[in-house]
């Protein structure tokens, strides 16, 4: 009972937590940090990168991975928001709460997930089959990225397998992901190759050098080493439709105190970038209005236009930075006026600023074709999240009586003035043959 | 009141007024009761396909007013490119409905819209029936109207298309086809221009509610025609043409869906030929009259024959040039009943537009079919004006009913008038007590009537006719009229076991007999739309094949891609490619067209043949058309030419979408046993009984709704997998984890595990 009585008090201690983080979190997608923490690791192996994480207002939350309590979901909610998954060094089950399947509904429901591999490469089943499902084919167990050309000679003299990677050329341009070009990044560990997933991304590469490979095995010259070159990726992301983040990174031991205090090390600045992405603290906008209506009224979103009116499209942008949303300011966002194909590709230009977001507008003239049209702004960029807002509106044909009159036509005066000709004509017509036909034989023509 | 006929004394030319009233009415009491079959048996529901579509309009006409309802653009139908409904439907079986809606709301009567559309067909049936009394009348006499009359009440090839629900254009226009005759045929014979604008309105009204209007637009013309050739040329038939031409021309360009059709189609230079044809003939009459010169009549007659063809060479030229709107394919396929089905397959999938079998000829008719020749034969005896008009309709209707099956409409009417004349000379002859002199004072009162040219024909057929011997002895007569009356009373016995039996279904609610007698109601129809309903986002889209399209935008209430209106081929061909295709094809175009949920009509379980996997070779041939390269006829067909559905379909077939989506967990539902399609009679592949088989997978769609008997099959189209995988790798990947629990992919390893890590991005 005594036992009950501090759950609930831990839990509403926690709930209170909760409720404080979220109003100063610098996560849009909420503060809630599970660490599912592997006992061969140790916490003050890598206090700088948690007290980092906890200087952001991150609640953290260190579990091991066989903690009965662990659950991604409570009562069909997510009980976290972001999960930090490091790996054991040995072939053992993560639990059945970090299958695959629980990883990827996670991320379904809008979780962002960060895995850091073991130094040894060693990859669970379960890890590997949820890297799979992203297109992320991890390496072999105790295989070590190697090049003999960049390499600490301090920690790895024979080996290379400490290698020295260069944020100049190795680090792919991902948005807010700032290194100091002149600093180093430090690494150890494994390689991973990735496949063609579009949602995919790169974000710090091997050099041409390097290659993946088992140290215990003589490395044949006939053999190909797993992944080798620029195609071996140690830390990749990808962001799900629903916005939801997930990263890899080969090694943990990237992110150590050790890493991080190494002299000219850029490491802590990486890892920090990383987190913020895959966090959802930075590469974060949002669509905040749309609207569209017709030039000349204030009626917003009619669901039905004319062909070749005058359409206005307003579309309002915010981009998270740091601890509040401001404008997003971008030359490159586009609508597309869409039945089928699109009939318009416009790009939209900032008109101004609108409280904290950039207003964008156009204004076009409806195609002279009527049908279901669709409003499509389509903005993805890598690093960011996406904007896919979907707007069907109809046009329809020109009614009865919105036709010009015949006698606002120029072109026609000289049909209008053919009718007139013959009508009078007619009237005379008749006259003459009311009044001047003969007196007799009348019975022919007339009926 | 078949037999009222008979008490009607046959020198008698008019019956007495108040016995025809009540005969009339009667006629059109039974004309209306024996349309009410389906309402008895089911209940007040729209049948079929168009008549939903209909009801839908005057649903909108009735909540709008009717200018809206002319400038409606439905963006509910034909997603995503809509429907200028307003201008391109006939308004007037709506207007109709709305009229009488609105009518008897005045007189404060509360009607429920639907239940004035149920009984719209019925009500116009009996208006039929009298202005077919009427034209007979015209024709013969009074008896013969009557029993014309009663004919059309009850005949089945006019029930077909009027019975309690079946609320289409064809409910009213065969009343507004009979009464433009009927005025037609009045303006000639008085030469009057008040009668002929009043055909001309009539005309007007026909235009506004069927398409079939055509058909008068070029038999009046024919009429004309041939009066000229005949010589019977009068000031009647230019006035009473002229009026009605000009007139009615002008009138039905004001219908939107007809526009500039009269002066611009192919289908109507008959009429305007016609026209000019008749001011060159009025012209030369004249000029005759004035200057009776041989040789000026000569020249007039040269003119006249080079000017005809100076307009044909104009009708032709501007064809060319484009002016004129050569002729539709569904016009060539009047004449070519094997053209359809080459150039137009959609017009070919269609059943009502395949020829008709001789049997349909006698199912419909019944007995009138041998008694309309003798009727056109009793025409050209007496040969007045409007009796070859009668003859012309006779030849036209016959022609056009042979080619499609759906023309038996048109055909019924003149079948029943013609039957009607020979009946009723049959009872004249034998139920008149007098003496053979009267008969032949009978004739020579005919021959008085009949103008010039004709008599000598007249005089062959009088010589003929008179020679009868035996013919007076009471007995013949009582055999003859006793058989007659047995045909009679077996055709009113065929007419309403066939009434009830064949066109009283609704086809929205079947119904089938259970072993023990009794009647089982299917509606699975109904069922299914009533989810999509309840169940469906307002603005979902549905795709299905085009026949259920006015069902679902008028039960569903749901955006539809394509329906029965088939304006565009090329969108319905779009569907026929998504069902032929393999899913990765298909899912595509989905896509591209929103397309939320798939319907499929099956009947494999319960053995409802009208199901889409027999209309798929359609849908084939339609995508086929369009898309040659891709969708391909003969590779659903089994190297020994043979469509099948069992082990032995070919690969195309079942990996098509249409296949997959009827057949997806069939044999699941007959456990260890065979899985049996009972429509096609083959035993469908299944992982119990055939251990090669593998289970029907989806992977781009799942289902949603199955009715009942499986009839109806609904299927939600799967949205773009969120971490950017295709469909069957996730669908695996969630089968996987189903089936085994944790089913782990051994890593790659060895030089083929390299070689699939090869496949990395640039």
């Amino acid at each position: 009972m005594a036992h009950f009585g501090r759950r609930i008090m831990q839990l509403f201690s926690l709930a209170l937590v909760a409720l404080v983080s979220v109003a100063t979190a610098l996560s849009t997608s909420g503060s809630k940090l599970l660490v599912v923490l592997d006992p061969s690791i140790k916490k003050q192996d890598y206090s700088i990168f948690f007290d980092d994480l906890k200087g952001r207002d991150f609640d953290l939350d260190f579990r091991a991975a066989n903690d009965p309590n662990l659950s991604l979901v409570s009562f069909g909610e997510r009980a976290y928001d972001q999960v930090i998954l490091t790996l054991p060094p040995t072939q053992k089950a993560l639990g059945p709460n970090l299958l695959a399947k629980p990883l990827l509904e996670f991320m379904t429901s809008g979780g962002n997930i960060l895995v850091l591999l073991n130094p040894t490469g060693h990859a669970l089943g379960s890890v590997r089959e949820f890297a799979r499902e992203l297109g992320i084919h991890l390496p072999f167990r105790d295989t070590k990225l190697v090049d003999h050309f960049h390499y600490d000679a301090a920690t790895s003299p024979e080996l290379h397998d400490t290698v020295i990677l260069d944020p100049a050329t190795d680090l792919v341009a991902v948005p807010h992901l700032e290194v100091d070009s002149t600093k180093k990044i430090l690494y150890s560990g494994s390689g991973f190759a990735l496949d063609n997933n579009h949602l995919l991304f790169p974000i710090l590469r091997a050099s041409d050098t390097a290659y993946v490979y088992d140290p215990a095995e003589e490395l044949l010259e006939s053999d190909a080493p797993f992944v080798s070159g620029t195609q071996a990726y140690v830390v990749a992301g990808i962001q799900a439709r629903n916005n939801a983040r997930a990263v890899i990174i080969a090694s943990s031991s990237m992110l150590s105190d050790e890493a991080f205090n190494a002299a000219d090390s850029a490491n802590r600045e990486l890892a920090a970038g990383i987190t913020k992405w895959t966090f959802q603290e930075t590469g974060v906008i949002k669509l905040k209005s749309v609207a569209h209506k017709l030039a000349n009224t204030v009626e917003e979103n009619p669901q039905i236009y004319r062909v070749k009116q005058d359409i206005i499209y307003e579309a309002e942008i915010s981009e998270w930075i740091d601890d509040k949303w401001v404008p997003f300011v971008a030359d490159d966002v586009q609508l597309e006026f869409t039945m089928l194909d699109p009939y318009y590709r416009l790009n939209l230009t900032a008109v101004g600023v609108s409280g904290d977001s950039e207003v964008y507008a156009t204004t076009f003239k409806a195609p002279d074709q009527h049908g279901v049209f669709t409003f499509n702004l389509n903005y993805k960029r890598t690093g960011l999240s996406y904007i896919d807002d979907k707007r069907t509106v109809t046009l329809r044909h020109f009614g009865h009586n919105e036709f010009l009159r015949s006698f606002e036509i120029p072109n026609a005066y000289p049909y209008i003035t053919s009718l007139v000709v013959v009508v009078v004509a007619w009237m005379l017509f008749i006259v003459l043959w009311v009044f001047s036909g003969p007196e007799k034989a009348p019975e022919k023509k007339t009926q | 009141m078949i037999v009222l006929p008979l008490s009607i004394p046959p020198s008698a030319g008019q019956t007495l007024p108040l016995l025809r009233t009540v005969i009339l009415l009667t006629i059109a009491g039974a004309a209306i009761s024996s349309r009410l079959f389906s309402v008895a048996r089911f209940e007040s529901i729209i049948h079929e396909f168009d008549p939903w579509f209909n009801f839908r309009a005057t649903k909108y006409l009735v909540s709008h007013d009717f200018y809206s309802f002319l400038d409606w653009f439905d963006d509910r139908t034909w997603y995503p490119l809509g429907r200028v409904t307003g201008g391109t439907l006939y308004p007037g079986l709506m207007v109709t409905s709305a009229l009488i809606y609105h009518s008897l709301k005045a007189l404060t009567l509360p009607v429920d819209i639907r239940n004035v559309c149920v009984m719209l067909a019925p009500v116009f049936s009996g208006l039929t029936a009298y202005v077919t009394y009427l034209f007979t009348t015209e024709l013969k006499s009074d008896s013969a109207g009557l029993l014309a009359a009663a004919f059309i009440g009850i005949a089945p090839g006019y029930i077909s298309r009027s019975v309690a629900g079946s609320y289409d254009n064809e409910a009213i226009a065969i009343f507004l086809l009979m009464l433009t005759f009927y005025l037609w045929i009045k303006a000639l014979k008085l030469g009057s221009s008040f009668w002929g604008a009043l055909t001309a309105l009539f005309y007007f009204y026909m235009v506004a509610a069927w398409g079939g209007y055509v058909f008068i637009t070029n038999i009046i013309p024919l009429h004309a025609l041939v009066l000229i050739v005949m010589g019977r040329y009068s000031n009647r038939l230019y006035v009473a043409y002229s009026s009605w031409y000009s007139l009615g021309t002008l009138a039905s360009m004001q219908i939107p869906f007809v526009g500039f059709l009269p002066i611009r189609s192919s289908e109507h230079m008959g009429a305007l030929g016609v026209f000019g044809l008749l001011q060159l003939v009025g012209f030369s009459q004249y000029v005759r009259a004035r200057l009776p010169s041989r040789q000026f009549k000569v020249l007039v007659t040269v003119a006249t024959v080079g000017l005809l063809a100076l307009g044909a060479f104009a009708v032709v030229g501007l064809t060319f040039a484009g002016v004129i709107a050569p002729w539709t394919g569904r016009f060539y396929s009047l004449w070519d009943t094997g053209y359809a089905k080459i150039h137009i397959p959609i017009i070919a999938s269609v059943s009502e537009h395949q020829p008709t079998a001789w049997p349909s000829f006698f199912f419909d008719t019944h007995m009138l079919i041998w008694l309309f020749p003798a009727g056109v034969y009793l025409l050209f005896q007496q040969l007045r004006d409007e009796h070859v008009f009668v003859i012309i309709y006779a030849i036209l209707g016959s022609y056009f009913a042979g080619v499609m099956v759906r023309l038996m409409l048109t055909l019924t009417p003149v079948v029943c008038i013609c039957g009607a004349v020979a009946l009723s000379t049959i009872f004249d002859q034998y139920t008149n007590l007098a003496t053979p002199e009267s008969t032949r004072e009978d004739s020579q009162d005919v021959k008085d009537t009949k103008e010039e040219p004709s008599s000598s024909l007249l005089n062959i057929n009088a010589l003929t006719r008179t020679p009868v011997i035996g013919i007076f002895s009471p007995w013949s007569r009582v055999v003859v009229m006793g058989s007659f009356l047995v045909y009679l009373y077996m055709f009113v016995q065929h007419c309403t076991w066939v009434t009830s039996n064949a066109y009283s279904s609704p086809s929205v609610v079947l119904a089938s007999q259970l072993p023990d007698g009794s009647t089982h109601i299917i509606d699975d129809f109904r069922e299914a739309y009533y989810w999509l309903r309840k169940n469906t986002p307002e603005d979902a889209k549905i795709m299905s094949w085009w026949d259920y399209g006015y069902q679902i935008g008028g039960m569903a209430d749901r955006t539809t891609l394509v329906d029965n209106n088939t304006w565009n081929n090329t969108h319905i061909a779009t569907v026929g490619k998504a069902m032929s295709s393999r899913e990765e094809v298909s899912y595509p175009i989905l896509r591209k067209h929103d397309v939320d949920y798939i319907l499929v009509i099956f009947g494999g379980l319960i053995g409802y043949s009208g199901d889409d996997m027999n209309k798929f070779l359609w849908m084939v041939r339609i995508a086929e058309g369009i898309w040659p390269d891709e969708v391909q006829e003969r590779n659903f067909f089994t190297p020994r030419g043979e469509y099948r559905v069992d082990e032995q379909a070919t690969p195309t077939m079942r990996n098509s979408m249409m296949y997959k989506m009827s057949y997806y967990r069939f044999p699941d539902l007959f456990g260890r046993q065979e899985a049996r399609d009972r429509v096609r009679n083959q035993r469908i592949p299944s992982p119990v009984t055939d251990s090669s088989a593998a289970p029907i997978q989806l992977n781009t769609v799942q289902e949603a709704f199955t009715s009942e008997n499986w009839i109806v099959r609904i299927y939600k189209v799967k949205d773009l997998d969120i971490f950017g995988r295709d469909h069957a790798a996730a669908m695996a990947f969630e089968e996987g984890k189903k089936k085994g629990g944790r089913t782990i992919r051994a890593p790659p390893s060895g030089g083929h595990a390299k070689g699939k890590a090869r496949v990395l991005r640039v």
